[in-house]
């Protein structure tokens, strides 16, 4: 991680509330955010620019969740992904922490919850 | 666990069924699943109650599967009643019909349109009713009866009345027509189309009943304005109108109208939705035609002096901390059309309002109202046309009025205001104003400035409102006059007063050493949205008069010095919660969810058809499930190998007692049983905490309760819940079990334990509902029960009057005190309700009860050291 700039966050998911509430709050704290309801977008946007953190849903539209952060972990090793998804895909989210997820959030969650993960996820990120 | 009851049961009624009929085994588990169901419901209904906080995020999809959860329950609590109830609450299945069928609507974006009057007037309106009566007039009438501020009075004709009035003249057909049959190109179809249905509307009949209401609702706000020539200004109030999106000029407004002409002016109002501007802007909005929906507002006319439009934040340069005010003689259409040169201002934002720049221009023409009804353009007089059109004292106002309402609504504001010939001002109307995102230059980012700032206390008590304020610290002790307590400051105080309420309104922000978030301050400042933080324990210490701070009630931190750009942040924040699509739908269905309509059992509505809510539904099951258990016992003793028995206490309780094995001592066939006979492990436990002198009496508490607080002068009234509101309460006991369904007056309480000698198996369950006295008192009571109830080790779960502990795995003796502890606990609460007069009361009568119980008793609480064994 680059010292000294801001961390980048990259946010999919395809209901906007969730990424209209996200973005202000994180950027608040001082992090770079750009945000996604449509995942082959996200997906173009990777192609471009590591982020240091992708926190994604699961379950939506077009290319899903799990492919997606596959291939953002194959592009980018080094970037901590944050799963937030509905309370009911939750097991078959956890089952998949074998594609190097960080950490998951079910929905609905405290937006305090969220900063705390991403936090936990800066300091992996400065570690390694 | 369970399955160890059920043996239990079979092996005791292992009696032959006949056809048909369920064994009282099945239809006692049935029972237990009811009030499982029941309490799944309200835990739910609680849940998604939570959720408006703004603290959650959360999609729809949330919101979709909450829905089919508590529907899912709702369906099996009825099925089961059914079960238990010989199949005689069928009506049940339709009340549910109809509430479900409301929220799917709900979900698949149709809002219903609410059953209402046809006309509410503007002291009766709130937000509450923006479903109702549109945005603007439910903004009004926020303003006018919740910040009591000069508006003028009216009435709005309701969403209701715009749907029947559209049905009625056969109007949707033709929406219908043009939603299926355009293409989305050809113009001509399009403007045709809207000209037609403009055509129906003008022409359009009223429907009788909505005539007589109208009228009856205007000659009611004429009658108290005392004028003898009354006008109105008739407006539009749209669903969406006035919100994220303005519609600014879209719809019509009528000024100056006779109260004859209010009719025709509402068919105008209505015929500007389907002009081609404002159907195509909704087009291209990509709104759905059925959140076209109209109120209208009847304001009364005022002859004003001059008028204007006050933007409380600069909407291109939000970081110049600037108000905008453009004003001109006569009428608002000068300044809010275009149609003239107007004065105009720029005050500064900070209390005080210097007034930064004025551009005074030559006025020459005005808009006035002509006696007849109307409006015409008039020549200004010689001598007036350079002067400038307001005042710095009024501006001064003006600018406060501003930041109120943008304190209020979380939001710049958009006002149209006017100033009468008395002078005063008078709000028009008021809606969010679309600012300029900030753009935070690096260096000044936010974050850095939160890290360099200087922290005075940080996560220290409780946030009663979220939200940022900057200002001077005034602190209030207990003498200080109010009326010296400065506009636009953080008042910093020991205790949570409400003496407090009356000045809320005027400061930016509240800290308190001490306080609860329920009590009648916090509701208050929760009400204004005032920034608060109670309970921090060191408020007054470190905060001193004059010192400039940030309280920001979102991180719960305060800062030294005024970080203004924190709190421009939130202003210019792209989505307010609030005005989220997400937040609109849960709060629609949470109206049908959670408010409870059912309240007496003895009510006349307290049928299957007056269930308007789940809420209410459940309510209804649980009542008459009991009800059906008792009659199932009474009906059948032959089933039980015992008769249901009435339990005779000291206290009139009016308990049925069911004894499914060995859980009294007397003949099976006896009809009353003495406390002294029950060999229900639990139960005998249970009575004898709930016969302890002290625990049931009503006794007047005044005594020590001056010298603990001076603050409270009133003595309490004894009436509490008398013996007369006891309904019909039931105990089912077999030697190691117990349940309890017990309602005193209002309230709720279930009781469910199984104590034998492995403690494995060992579990108490507890549940305290209350009913209705006012809200604040009700979680009042909540907390204090809870506390009760930690200090004893119970695991507990809080929301809103819902109170549930558990405990399990202790030996028999410690479940037997708990146990005790419950039946005290049952007897007290009764006396609370009353007594709740202030936040203080909570702490006071949790620790009286605690050592009423322990000197009665010598029982230690936290640790599970007992001494009694």
């Amino acid at each position: 991680m680059r010292t000294g700039e801001k961390t980048t966050i990259l946010i999919l998911d395809d209901e906007p509330i969730v990424c209209k509430r996200l973005k202000p709050y994180l950027e608040k704290y001082g992090y770079e955010v750009e945000t996604f309801t449509d995942s082959s977008n996200a997906l173009e946007r990777v192609k471009e620019k590591d982020f240091d953190i992708v926190i994604t849903d699961l379950k939506m539209e077009g290319i899903d969740g799990m492919t997606f952060l596959t291939k953002v972990k194959e592009k980018s090793p080094s970037t901590q992904v944050i799963v937030i998804t509905g309370f009911a895909t939750m097991e078959t989210a956890k089952q998949s922490y074998q594609k190097g997820v960080f950490d998951f959030i079910a929905k609905p969650f405290k937006l305090s919850e969220i900063h705390e993960v991403v936090k936990k996820a800066e300091k992996k990120l400065k570690q390694e | 666990m369970f399955e160890a009851f059920k043996n239990a049961f079979s092996k005791i009624f292992g009696f032959r069924r006949k056809k048909q009929e369920y064994s009282f085994v099945v239809l006692f588990n049935t029972f237990r699943a009811i009030l499982s169901q029941n309490n799944r419901i309200l835990e739910l209904m609680a849940d998604m109650g939570d959720k408006l906080s703004g603290e959650y995020v959360f999609d729809k999809q949330y919101i979709v599967s909450a829905c089919e959860e508590i529907s899912d329950q709702v369906y099996k609590l009825i099925y089961n009643l059914n079960v238990i109830g010989d199949h005689k609450y069928l009506e049940l299945y339709e009340a549910f019909e109809r509430i479900h069928r409301q929220i799917q609507e709900e979900l698949a974006g149709r809002p219903t349109i609410p059953e209402s009057p046809y006309a509410i007037p503007l002291d009766l309106i709130t937000r509450d009713l923006s479903d109702e009566v549109g945005n603007k007039a439910a903004n009004l009438g926020e303003i006018k009866n919740i910040l009591h501020l000069n508006t003028p009075d009216g009435f709005a004709i309701t969403t209701k009345a715009f749907k029947d009035f559209m049905e009625q003249n056969n109007i949707y057909e033709i929406i219908e027509h043009v939603l299926i049959h355009w293409d989305g190109l050809d113009e001509e179809f399009f403007f045709d189309s809207a000209r037609e249905i403009q055509k129906r509307i003008l022409a359009g009949k009223f429907p009788r009943k909505m005539l007589g209401e109208i009228e009856k609702t205007l000659n009611l706000i004429v009658e108290k304005s005392e004028r003898e020539r009354p006008f109105f200004a008739v407006r539009s109030s749209a669903w969406l109108e006035d919100s994220e999106h303005s519609f600014a000029g879209l719809h019509k407004t009528v000024l100056n109208v006779g109260k004859s002409g209010v009719l025709d002016a509402y068919r105008v109002v209505l015929a500007s939705l389907y002009s081609c501007d404002a159907w195509s802007y909704r087009y291209n909005k990509g709104f759905h035609e059925h959140e076209a929906v109209l109120g209208v507002l009847c304001q009364l006319m005022i002859d004003p002096v001059c008028s204007g439009v006050l933007y409380t934040l600069h909407p291109t340069e939000p970081e110049k901390e600037v108000m905008l005010v453009s004003a001109s003689w006569g009428l608002g259409p000068t300044v809010v059309e275009g149609v003239a040169r107007v004065d105009e201002y720029q005050v500064d934002r900070s209390s005080g309002h210097p007034i930064v720049s004025m551009r005074i221009v030559k006025k020459e023409k005005q808009l006035t109202l002509l006696d007849e009804g109307g409006t015409l353009w008039t020549s200004v007089s010689e001598d007036k046309q350079n002067e400038p059109s307001l005042t710095s004292q009024q501006l001064k106002q003006l600018a406060d009025t501003g930041m109120l309402l943008e304190r209020y609504f979380k939001r710049p504001q958009d006002i149209e205001w006017a100033i009468d010939k008395k002078g005063e001002i008078c709000i028009l109307q008021a809606r969010p104003l679309a600012v300029q995102r900030l753009e935070l230059r690096s260096e000044c980012d936010l974050s850095h400035l939160m890290e360099t700032a200087t922290v005075i206390m940080s996560k220290r008590g409780t946030v009663v409102q979220r939200g940022i304020a900057t200002g001077s610290v005034f602190v209030v002790g207990d003498d200080t006059n109010l009326d010296e307590v400065p506009h636009g400051a953080i008042i910093v105080t020991r205790y949570t007063s409400p003496r407090l309420a009356r000045i809320i309104k005027r400061v930016r922000g509240i800290i308190t050493d001490y306080g609860s978030p329920t009590g009648h301050m916090a509701t208050v400042a929760r009400e204004f949205r005032v920034p608060t933080i109670v309970d921090t324990g060191i408020a007054t210490q470190v905060l001193k008069n004059g010192m400039e701070i940030t309280l920001d009630a979102t991180q719960n931190i305060i800062f030294e010095g005024k970080i203004k750009e924190l709190c421009l942040y939130e202003l210019t924040e792209e989505t307010v919660f609030e005005e989220s699509y997400e937040y609109r739908l849960l709060k629609r269905i949470l109206k049908k969810l959670s408010p409870l309509n059912l309240l007496d059992p003895h009510d006349s509505n307290f049928t299957p058809a007056g269930c308007m809510t789940y809420h209410d539904i459940t309510r209804f099951v649980h009542e008459k499930a009991v009800e059906e258990i008792i009659r199932i016992s009474e009906s059948y003793p032959h089933k039980l190998g015992s008769r249901p028995k009435r339990l005779d206490i000291e206290i009139p309780l009016g308990i049925m007692l069911i004894d499914i094995g060995d859980g009294t001592s007397v003949d099976a066939a006896e009809k009353v049983v003495r406390a002294d006979q029950i060999t229900s492990v639990p139960l005998a436990a249970l009575l004898e905490g709930l016969l302890l002198p002290g625990m049931w009496d009503t006794e007047p508490v005044t005594v020590d309760f001056k010298s603990l607080m001076s603050s409270i002068t009133r003595t309490f009234s004894p009436s509490a819940a008398g013996p007369d509101q006891i309904g019909r309460n039931l105990v089912v006991v077999s030697k190691d079990y117990l349940n309890m369904n017990l309602r005193l007056g209002y309230h709720f309480n279930i009781v469910d334990s199984y104590i034998v000698d492995n403690p494995n198996d060992n579990y108490a369950y507890f549940r305290f509902l209350g009913g209705v006295t006012d809200t604040i008192r009700r979680s009042r009571r909540a907390i204090c029960i809870a506390e009760i109830l930690e200090h004893f080790d119970f695991k507990v779960e809080t929301r809103g009057d819902l109170v549930v502990g558990r405990i399990k795995k202790l030996g028999r003796d410690q479940m037997c005190e708990r146990m005790k502890i419950l039946g005290a606990l049952i007897g007290y609460t009764r006396q609370l309700d009353t007594q709740m007069h202030s936040d203080d009361m909570v702490e006071y009568f949790a620790n009286r009860f605690v050592e009423k119980l322990e000197k009665k008793n010598s029982l230690n609480g936290k640790g599970g050291n007992y001494e009694n064994g």
